[in-house]
C-alpha cells in the first residue's frame, strides 16, 4: 500500500516537471546568456559600459577576481554567503548541543593500524597545505573557501581515523568565532569605509594576481578557517559526544 | 544602515560562542537594538544595495511600507519570548542567529537570497524542534522541510531562468505566461510546508508539543509571521497566487481537520498545536481571496492568533501536568489568550473574526465564513474544556504526580521549580500580553488601522518596484 | 535528446521523493533527501551550460570570456553547503532516535513507545 502512495506521488510529481516544467526552460546548451545579469558579471562591467576583460592585463576593474564564480560568491552576492556561513555555524551548534545532551558516553572506537597511523603522519601536513592553497586561491582557480575547508576537516578526519585518541579541541570553537566574526566585522568595515554593508573597500588590482580582488581573498581565508573548524567539529561530536 | 538589522545580532552570535550562556544575555539587548534602530533611526521606503551592486546584479535590503509593520512586530515578539522563555544550553545563541535570520527574510528582495534565510530559519527550527529529548518529531520535520526548501531553490532558479535576474521586482519581466504559475507552485508547496496546511504541515504537532518553552513560540509566532510576510510578497505582491480557490480549499479542509484534531487530543500542547494549524490555515484561506479588505482582516488575525498562542504555548510549557489553583496571574493570562482566540467579545479576537467575516461577506464568499464559525464552535469546545480542567485541577495529588515524573529526567532541578513554576519573566510578558489583547478588544483600530495600510501596499506592486527602480541611497 | 541531463536529474528526483515515501527506515529516508538535493544541483547546474562554453575562469588558457553561465554554479556552491548542514543534523537526530527507542523503524519505534508511556 505504502509504495503504491509512493509511485503515485512521484508519478504525479514526475509528470508535472516533465510535461509542465520543462517546456518552460531552455533546452539544454542552449541558454541565452545576452538576457542573463552574469553576462555583465563575467565581463565585470554592472556599474560602468561594456569592456573586454583580459587575463593579466585588465585593471583596477568593479571586481578583480579570475574565477567568475568566486566573484559571484564573494563579491556580488556575498550576502549569500555570509547566510550560507551561518547556515553551516548553526548546524555546527545543533549538531554540539544534541551530542552533548545524548545520556550514555558513547564513541565510536577504530582499529588502529600502524601503516595508516605512520603514513597519516606523512600525509596530514600535506593535505593541510593543499587545503591552505586551495582556499587561497580561490579568487584564481577553482577552488575557494568551501572546498580548502572541507578538505582540512578531512585531513583531520584521517587523524581520528588513525589515532582513538585524537580530540578536536575547544581551538576549533575559538577559530569558529574569530573567523565568523571577522567576516561581518569585514562587512561593517564596508560600512565604515563606503558606506554600504559588505563592500569591497580595497583596490582589486589586476585580474590574474594573487594579490588582486579586493576582500575577496580575505574574506575566502576566513571562510576556509571557519568551514574547517566547523566540519571537524561535527564529524568530531558525530563521533563521540 | 538597515543591514545592522542583520549584522548586530550575527555578530553577536559569532561572539557568543565561547561561554554557552552569552548569546542568552545578548538576545534581550540585541533586540532592544532592533526595536529603537527601527523606531527612530529607520523609516520605511528606503532600499540599501548591498555592496553597492545594482539591484539586478546583486542584493537588495528593502525596507517598504509592508515590511516596516512586520519587522517591530517580528523584533518585539523576539524581545517578549528572550524573557518569557527558559534558554538553556547555546539555544541563546541561535536565537541571536534566528533574530537575524527573521530580519533577513523580511528585508531581502532576492529570491536566492530569501532562500538561504528560509534554509537558515529551517536549520534552526530543526534543532530548536529537538529541544526535549524530541528527536523523531524534528527529524519528521527536517524531512518535510529539506523537501520544501528544496522546491523553493527550484522555484528561485526558475525565476533566474525565465527573467534573467534573481531580484524579486525584476521577476515582473517574465513574459512568459505559462511560466508563472508553474514556477508559482514550487514557491507555493513550500509555503503549505512550513505554514503547516494540514496534509503537508502534520510535522507541526510532533513538533510542537515538545513541551519547551521556546519552541511553539520561536517557531509558531516569530518564525510563522516571517513566512507570512514571504507568502503575501510573493503571491499578492509579485506573483499572483497559482490557482486561488485550490489553495483555498486546501486551506479549509486542513481548518477543519485541525479543529478535529485538537477536540481529540488529551495533551494541552498537541490540542494547542493543532489549534495554531487551524488559525494559520484560516489566515492562508483568507490571503487566498486577493482582495484589500479581507487580506487586512487576515493580518488582524494572523496578530490575535500569534500573541494568544504565545501566551498558551508558553504557559502551558510551565505548568505541565498542575492546575491554576496556586498561580492566578498566569490561570488569568491563559483564560484571557483562550477567550481572545474563540473570539469572546472585548478581546482583539472578536475583532479579528468580525472583521474577517464582515470583508469575506463583502466579497460575496460564503463557504470560508461557514468553515470558520463551524470552527469557532469546535474550538470553544475544547478551549472552554481545557480552561475548566486547569482551574479546578487538584493541586496536591497532580504536583505530587508532576514531581515523580520528572524526576527521571530532570532530576532535583524540576523539584525545586515547584514552589513557583512560571518564572516571573513569563508570567509578566504573558500578563502584558494578555492585557494587550484586551485593550486591542477595546480599540481595534490601534490595528485595524495599520492592517489596512499594509493591505493597501501589498496588493499594489507600483511602489515596491519604484522603490527598487529609484535605486539605494 | 539533448535534453536527456534534465530527464536524468527529474528521475533522480522522482527516485528520492519515491524514496522518502515508501521507505519506513529512518535512515533511508535521510538519503533520500540527500538524493533530492542532488538531483536539484544537476539540474541547476545543466540550465547554465552554454554551447562550448568554457569554465568560467580567467586563466592563461581562457584569457578572453567564452564561458558557461557562472550563476547557477555559486548558487549550487551555496545549495550544496546548506545541504551538508541539513545532512549532519539529520544524521545526529537519527543517532537520537537510536539512542532513545534503540531502532531507526517507526513500527519498532512505536512499540517502544507503548511501552515507554
Amino acid at each position: 500500500m505504502r509504495r503504491v502512495w509512493a509511485i503515485l506521488v512521484a508519478g504525479v510529481f514526475l509528470y508535472f516537471l516533465i510535461a509542465q516544467f520543462l517546456p518552460i526552460i531552455p533546452d539544454f546548451g542552449n541558454a541565452d546568456m545576452f538576457l542573463r545579469v552574469s553576462f555583465d558579471i563575467i565581463s565585470k562591467s554592472t556599474t560602468s559600459n561594456y569592456n573586454v576583460v583580459e587575463f593579466k592585463k585588465s585593471k583596477d576593474l568593479e571586481d578583480g577576481s579570475a574565477n567568475v564564480v568566486t566573484s559571484i560568491v564573494a563579491n556580488y552576492r556575498a550576502f549569500d554567503t555570509l547566510g550560507e556561513v551561518t547556515v553551516l555555524f548553526c548546524a555546527a551548534i545543533g549538531v554540539g548541543i544534541l551530542a552533548s545532551v545524548l545520556k550514555p558516553k558513547r564513541k565510536i572506537e577504530f582499529e588502529e593500524h600502524r601503516v595508516l597511523r605512520i603514513s597519516t603522519g606523512i600525509i596530514f601536513p600535506l593535505i593541510l597545505l593543499f587545503g591552505v592553497y586551495i582556499f587561497i586561491h580561490g579568487h584564481l582557480s577553482p577552488g575557494g573557501g568551501f572546498p580548502g575547508g572541507t578538505t582540512i576537516a578531512l585531513g583531520v578526519l584521517l587523524l581520528m581515523l588513525s589515532n582513538n585518541e585524537f580530540k578536536v579541541t575547544p581551538v576549533a570553537k575559538h577559530i569558529e568565532q574569530v573567523a565568523g566574526a571577522g567576516y561581518v566585522v569585514i562587512g561593517l568595515m564596508g560600512l565604515a569605509i563606503g558606506g554600504v554593508f559588505l563592500m569591497n573597500f580595497l583596490p582589486t588590482g589586476v585580474v590574474g594576481n594573487l594579490f588582486s580582488g579586493g576582500v575577496v581573498p580575505i574574506v575566502y581565508i576566513l571562510i576556509g578557517f571557519k568551514v574547517g573548524a566547523e566540519l571537524s567539529s561535527v564529524v568530531s561530536d558525530l563521533r563521540e559526544g | 544602515m538597515i543591514a545592522l538589522l542583520i549584522a548586530i545580532p550575527l555578530a553577536f552570535a559569532f561572539a557568543s560562542i565561547p561561554h554557552e550562556r552569552l548569546g542568552r544575555y545578548f538576545l534581550p539587548f540585541v533586540a532592544l537594538f532592533n526595536l529603537v534602530c527601527l523606531f527612530f533611526f529607520m523609516q520605511p521606503e528606503q532600499i540599501l544595495e548591498i555592496g553597492k551592486w545594482p539591484a539586478a546584479y546583486g542584493i537588495v535590503l528593502v525596507l517598504d511600507s509592508v515590511s516596516y509593520p512586520f519587522l517591530i512586530f517580528v523584533n518585539l515578539l523576539i524581545l517578549l519570548m528572550s524573557l518569557s522563555a527558559t534558554l538553556e544550553n547555546r539555544y541563546g545563541t541561535l536565537m541571536l542567529v534566528l533574530t537575524a535570520a527573521v530580519n533577513g527574510i523580511i528585508l531581502t528582495g532576492d529570491f536566492f537570497n530569501s532562500f538561504v534565510f528560509l534554509e537558515i530559519i529551517s536549520v534552526i527550527a530543526y534543532i530548536v524542534a529537538a529541544h526535549k529529548d524530541n528527536a523523531l518529531g524534528a527529524f519528521k520535520y527536517l524531512i518535510f522541510g529539506g523537501i520544501g526548501g528544496t522546491m523553493y531553490l527550484i522555484g528561485a532558479v526558475s525565476v533566474y531562468i525565465k527573467a534573467g535576474t534573481l531580484n524579486m521586482a525584476y521577476a515582473s519581466f517574465i513574459t512568459d505566461p505559462l511560466a508563472v504559475p508553474i514556477i508559482c507552485i514550487f514557491f507555493l508547496i513550500t509555503f503549505l510546508v512550513e505554514l503547516k496546511v494540514l496534509p503537508l504541515g502534520l510535522w507541526a504537532p510532533d513538533v510542537y508539543s515538545n513541551g519547551s518553552s521556546f519552541t511553539p513560540v520561536a517557531l509558531g509566532s516569530i518564525v510563522t509571521v516571517s513566512l507570512v510576510y514571504l507568502f503575501s510578497r510573493i503571491f499578492l505582491n509579485i506573483f499572483d497566487l497559482p490557482s486561488p480557490e485550490l489553495v483555498g480549499i486546501l486551506a479549509m479542509v486542513s481548518i477543519i481537520f485541525a479543529e478535529l484534531g485538537a477536540l481529540k487530543q488529551k495533551n494541552l500542547g498537541r490540542a494547542l498545536s493543532f489549534a495554531t494549524i487551524s488559525g494559520i490555515s484560516t489566515v492562508v484561506a483568507a490571503l487566498s481571496i486577493q482582495e484589500t479588505e479581507v487580506v487586512s482582516a487576515a493580518y488582524f488575525y494572523l496578530f490575535n492568533d500569534v500573541i494568544s498562542k504565545f501566551i498558551l504555548f508558553t504557559l502551558s510549557a510551565y505548568l505541565g501536568k498542575r492546575g491554576f489553583k496556586s498561580n492566578k496571574t498566569a490561570g488569568i493570562a491563559f483564560t484571557f489568550a483562550s477567550l481572545s482566540v474563540v473570539g469572546f467579545p472585548m478581546f482583539a479576537g472578536f475583532w479579528a473574526k468580525y472583521y474577517l467575516l464582515k470583508a469575506l461577506f463583502q466579497v460575496d464568499s460564503y463557504a470560508l465564513p461557514a468553515v470558520i464559525l463551524i470552527a469557532v464552535v469546535i474550538e470553544a469546545g475544547y478551549l472552554i474544556r481545557w480552561n475548566i480542567e486547569l482551574w479546578y485541577k487538584d493541586e496536591e495529588e497532580s504536583v505530587l504526580e508532576h514531581g515523580k515524573d520528572t524526576e527521571n529526567e530532570e532530576g532535583i532541578e524540576s523539584i525545586e521549580e515547584i514552589d513557583d513554576f512560571v518564572p516571573f519573566g513569563a508570567q509578566v510578558v504573558t500578563l502584558i500580553l494578555a492585557l494587550t489583547l484586551v485593550v486591542i478588544g477595546f480599540m481595534p483600530n490601534l490595528i485595524h488601522d495599520q492592517t489596512m495600510n499594509i493591505a493597501n501596499n501589498v496588493l499594489d506592486f507600483r511602489p515596491y518596484f519604484d522603490l527598487i527602480l529609484r535605486g539605494g541611497m | 535528446m539533448s535534453n536527456i541531463i534534465y530527464y536524468v536529474s527529474f528521475i533522480l528526483l522522482g527516485i528520492g521523493i519515491y524514496g522518502i515515501v515508501s521507505q519506513k527506515n529512518l535512515f533511508k529516508q535521510l538519503i533520500s533527501l540527500s538524493i533530492i538535493d542532488t538531483a536539484v544541483n544537476i539540474f541547476i547546474v545543466a540550465l547554465g551550460y552554454v554551447q562550448g562554453g568554457e569554465a568560467p575562469i580567467y586563466s592563461a588558457i581562457t584569457p578572453v570570456a567564452n564561458f558557461v553561465d557562472p550563476l547557477p554554479q555559486a548558487l549550487v556552491l551555496t545549495a550544496i553547503v546548506i545541504g551538508v548542514g541539513t545532512l549532519a543534523l539529520g544524521s545526529i537526530l537519527l543517532i537520537h532516535i537510536d539512542e532513545k527507542y534503540g531502532s531507526l523503524d517507526p513500527d519498532e519505534i512505536r512499540d517502544t513507545r507503548e511501552v515507554v508511556e
